[in-house]
């Protein structure tokens, strides 16, 4: 895995094309559909659109990823085949990548060298694809240093004081005068370019614009653009008697503003400060205007001065930026290398990962058995007898009154806990909400289709089983969800072993059997299925199809090494499904349904919950913010719990 | 034998740790106008509450040790210079310290606290205030009421004139083309101007209301009107400056510099007043630096 990054900006291509390349909430959606069907070969992603860049960056595998990410900002007829990136793109990996997002996040990459602005775009962009949640553990970590060194680098430097251009410095001028200039009147006399550059600037700081220009039609253009007004040439001494700013550009042989007129202006202005800024050639606004009290003139000359100064004085902050990002770069490069850095030698013989004895527990074991060798670390299983094992043939309700939480973990973190493996495997679905103490959960493995799935003696569909046909199955959620799709069936308890509960189906005990879909595919046994429920039919159990590894808090070799094993992707998923099971208090037997899954749209939560007795039900559907994924599914919660 | 606290010294260590506060207040304010650094805002703030704190709780030992004589038990120290400087230092540090919590810039403690500090410098190296009773004169539920008024109106007078002062520094360094990184530090003209007009706007009638009962214990104890010592002079001057200020704001065109100056001047009268008017006059006599 590596990260990746694509992009295009203000250096490489025309506002045009950027325009062309933006991720409109469209383009997003087919953004997120690509990375979700795989398209893009990465594992997590986070997209950077501003005006002046649009940069995917993916954590994937590095040629398929970056291929795919090309191709979503690429377009044929703007594609040249000579150039790297077809002209107007630029393609990154591993470290560049890395100190091209610190270059971003600091300003050293704008078209306005250490501009605020992109540093509160950098942090919208990551927090909408962690809302997503295609985000993960590298991005997460990558993104949220970057944003930290962009306010190092702002803090320490003085990167992002003084203007760059005259429109800046005017703007800033503004500032020293009126302060918010949100309430300010922004008086443009003229409709070249300069004013332009100016309503441009005057409107990012959400002043009120007017144009008046000779030729009407020309600043009715320009107000348009801007959302402006537009006067007349003869409502001029009106509007400046109204207006904090006065940017004139007109190319008029002689003064349009003079100093009696401005003296009759601040008659009308009741001695209101105002800012007039003449950048015409010749001048336009007559230089004893300037003498007068309140009066604040400047001219072309002043502001490219202060220009020309603030240029001076950035040359030498540009390179103490430099000098902070090659620290900090070194040093968050550094630490994702000793991250996804194992060391076989640092375990001293094989690795041992407990499990339960089942057939399907050790085809599960196998997998991350066969993951672990891959990162060349040796490893051996360890057998473990559960409560869960102990009775096969009991009921789940006579279990659950014993205990009613962790039937098939509780020995095997005791073994975890007491150092007799070092890793343990668990579906997830059978783990309790609260893991015990000084546990964690390692890794996600990446899920397998999370649905239920029915079969069937006679190999009919559900819907074709005879009235009064007996369908088996331990668990209260698939019981309700099945009357409800088919009133008149009748429910018979069944547990044990997969094979022994296919042995029981075509012995006769029974005309169905209802079990994961996973389950029976993980075993090899997809052909026996006769139906697969749908997420909405049956809502599966949280944690269904996700197979996890837990291992000890503290042993940080062991969780450097799981890290590798992780899909960022099922932990959301998987984690916003543990958190809604936490918050009502629920385990393995409680008929609770919740199924998360990351679409274009954004993190889909299905939930079925019931009273245990089947009196009350409720199914609902919702979309989680995954930036703010704990208060959200605690709000579902209460909301659940103020319903039932 | 019952022991009694030596308020005395209370009060002195209170002013000197509140000098100190106060002056660690306007170091962090300073490196806080070049730095822009939040921490360094919140410790200066942090210091000057603390400042204004002490400030309180020297005011208050000065009292109870001046209750020591039976004759004072009536009146409080206000009367006295230490007792003056103290309050009006409390009065101007703690709505200093009112103004940034609210507005956060900063700026102002730097135009602010220098009067404060030599507020607290009268009783800093003024001798520790002796046992004596206090002239019949100091007697009056008016004379304690035109002094509180003043004393808060005069606080908001200084906090006037340290904006005044902030937006004259902005309008010199507009007009001089200045870019550097501590010009950009100042409150803009606007507010600064806003936030003058909004103190004297208030402090204008207590000074008014202090005035007039300081006018009404004059003709009750000795039949005449204000206007024949130096302080009342002073007084009456000051609320001449600050009422054309205020006429001309609200009806004329005195904003920006023009409000500034007004208010410079009114600060200087009030400094004139206060520093001229205690031994000159009879009536003022009472006033014994110790």
């Amino acid at each position: 895995m590596e990260l990746v990054l694509v992009g295009l900006s203000h250096k490489t291509c025309s506002v045009e094309t950027r325009e062309a390349f933006s991720i409109s909430p469209e383009r997003r959606r087919l953004l997120l559909k690509a990375m979700l069907s795989g398209g893009l070969a990465a594992e997590e992603l986070v997209w950077v659109s501003t005006c002046n860049r649009v940069d995917l960056y993916a954590v994937g595998k590095k040629k398929d990823c970056e291929t795919a990410l090309i191709g979503f900002l690429s377009d044929p007829s703007l594609y040249d085949a000579n150039k790297p990136g077809g002209g107007h793109l630029y393609s990154k990996t591993g470290k560049e990548a890395m100190e091209h997002l610190l270059n971003v996040a600091c300003g050293l990459d704008s078209m306005a060298l250490g501009e605020n602005e992109i540093l509160g775009q950098l942090k919208d962009s990551y927090y909408g694809a962690k809302s997503a949640g295609v985000t993960g553990r590298l991005t997460n970590s990558l993104f949220q240093r970057a944003i930290g060194v962009g306010k190092h680098v702002r803090a320490n430097t003085k990167i992002s004081q003084g203007g760059r251009s005259v429109a800046f410095v005017a703007v800033q001028y503004a500032g020293r005068i009126f302060g918010d200039l949100a309430n300010a009147g922004v008086l443009l006399l003229g409709a070249g370019e300069m004013a332009e550059a100016a309503a441009s600037a005057f409107t990012e700081k959400k002043a009120g614009i007017t144009v008046i220009n000779r030729t009407h039609a020309k600043g009715r253009e320009l107000a348009a653009k801007f959302a402006a007004q537009c006067l007349p040439w003869e409502s001029l001494e009106e509007s400046l008697a109204g207006a904090d700013v006065v940017l004139v550009s007109t190319s008029s042989p002689d003064p349009v503003i003079t100093k009696d007129l401005m003296k009759k202006i601040m008659e009308l202005r009741h001695g209101n400060p105002i800012f007039l800024v003449d950048i015409s050639v010749p001048r336009n606004i007559q230089p004893e205007a300037g003498n007068l009290s309140n009066v604040y003139l400047y001219n072309i000359d002043d502001l490219q001065r202060i220009v020309a100064e603030n240029l001076a004085q950035l040359s030498g902050e540009i390179q103490k930026a430099r000098m902070i990002i090659d620290a900090k770069g070194a040093e968050i490069w550094g630490k994702f290398s000793q991250d996804s850095l194992v060391e076989p030698a640092g375990f001293a013989g094989p690795m041992v990962i407990g499990t339960r004895g089942s057939r399907l527990a050790l085809a599960q074991t196998d997998i991350i058995c066969g993951l672990i060798r891959n990162e060349g670390v040796a490893i051996e299983q360890k057998i473990i007898k559960t409560s869960g094992d102990m009775f096969p043939d009991d009921s789940a309700e006579k279990l659950i009154g014993t205990d009613g939480k962790g039937l098939f973990v509780k020995e095997i973190e005791r073994d975890l806990l007491d150092g007799g493996i070092k890793l343990a495997m668990h579906s997830l679905k059978d783990l309790p909400g609260e893991l015990a103490e000084g546990l964690v959960i390692a890794a996600y493995l990446k899920r397998e289709d999370p649905r239920d799935a029915i079969v069937t003696r006679s190999g009919c569909k559900l819907a074709d089983l005879p009235p009064g046909a007996r369908i088996a199955t331990g668990s209260l959620r698939r019981r309700f969800q099945i009357a409800k799709l088919k009133p008149d069936a009748v429910f018979a308890p069944m547990r044990g072993n997969m094979d022994t509960r296919l042995a029981k189906l075509d012995r006769g005990d029974c005309d169905a059997l209802v079990v994961a879909y996973a389950a029976l595919k993980r075993l090899g046994l997809e052909k026996r299925i006769t139906q697969i429920f749908t997420a909405d039919e049956i809502v599966p159990a949280p944690g269904q199809g996700v197979i996890v590894v837990e291992a000890g808090a503290s042993d940080l070799q062991t969780l450097r090494l799981t890290r590798r094993l992780d899909h960022s992707r099922t932990r959301i998923c998987a984690e916003c499904e543990r958190l809604f099971l936490a918050a009502l208090g629920g385990g393995c037997a409680t008929p609770l349904g919740a199924y998360a899954e990351i679409t274009e749209e954004g993190l889909l939560f299905r939930v079925f919950w019931s009273a245990p007795d089947g009196r009350k039900r409720l199914n609902l559907e919702t979309y989680v913010d995954c930036s703010m994924m704990s208060e959200s599914i605690a709000g579902l919660a209460a909301k659940i719990q103020q319903l039932v | 034998m019952c022991l009694i606290p030596d308020f005395a010294a209370v009060s002195v260590w209170c002013v000197r740790l509140a000098f100190a506060f106060t002056l660690l207040a306007l170091g962090f304010g300073l490196f806080f106008v070049f730095n822009r650094l939040e921490k360094v805002f919140k410790a200066a703030l942090v210091f000057l509450g603390g400042a204004a704190l002490f400030q309180a709780a020297a005011f208050l030992a000065l009292t109870f040790f001046f209750w020591y004589v039976p004759e004072n038990r009536y009146i409080t120290p206000l009367n006295t210079p230490r007792g003056m400087a103290l309050a009006l230092g409390f009065c101007v540090n703690a709505l200093l310290l009112g103004f940034e919590m609210r507005r956060g810039t900063g700026i102002t403690f730097v135009f602010v606290l220098p009067w404060s500090l030599l507020l607290l410098a009268i009783p800093l190296f003024s001798m520790t205030p002796g046992l004596e009773a206090f002239s019949l004169q100091a007697k009056s539920a008016l004379s304690a009421a035109h002094n509180a008024l003043f004393i808060v109106s005069y606080a908001m007078f200084i906090n006037a004139f340290g904006a005044s002062s902030s937006l004259l520094l902005s309008d010199w360094e507009l007009r001089a083309r200045k870019s550097h990184a501590a010009a950009f530090a100042l409150p803009s003209i606007g507010d600064m101007d806003k936030l003058i007009w909004r103190l004297v706007e208030i402090g204008f009638p207590l000074f008014l209301g202090g005035f007039v009962l300081a006018s009404v214990q004059l003709y009750m104890k000795y039949s005449r009107l204000p206007g024949s010592d130096v302080k009342e002079l002073g007084a009456l001057a000051t609320l001449l400056v600050y009422g054309v200020y205020l006429a001309l704001r609200k009806y004329g065109d005195w904003r920006g510099t023009k409000a500034a100056w007004a208010n410079v001047a009114g600060f200087i009268l009030i400094v004139a007043t206060l520093a001229l008017s205690s031994r000159a006059i009879s009536y003022h006599g009472f006033f014994k630096w110790n």
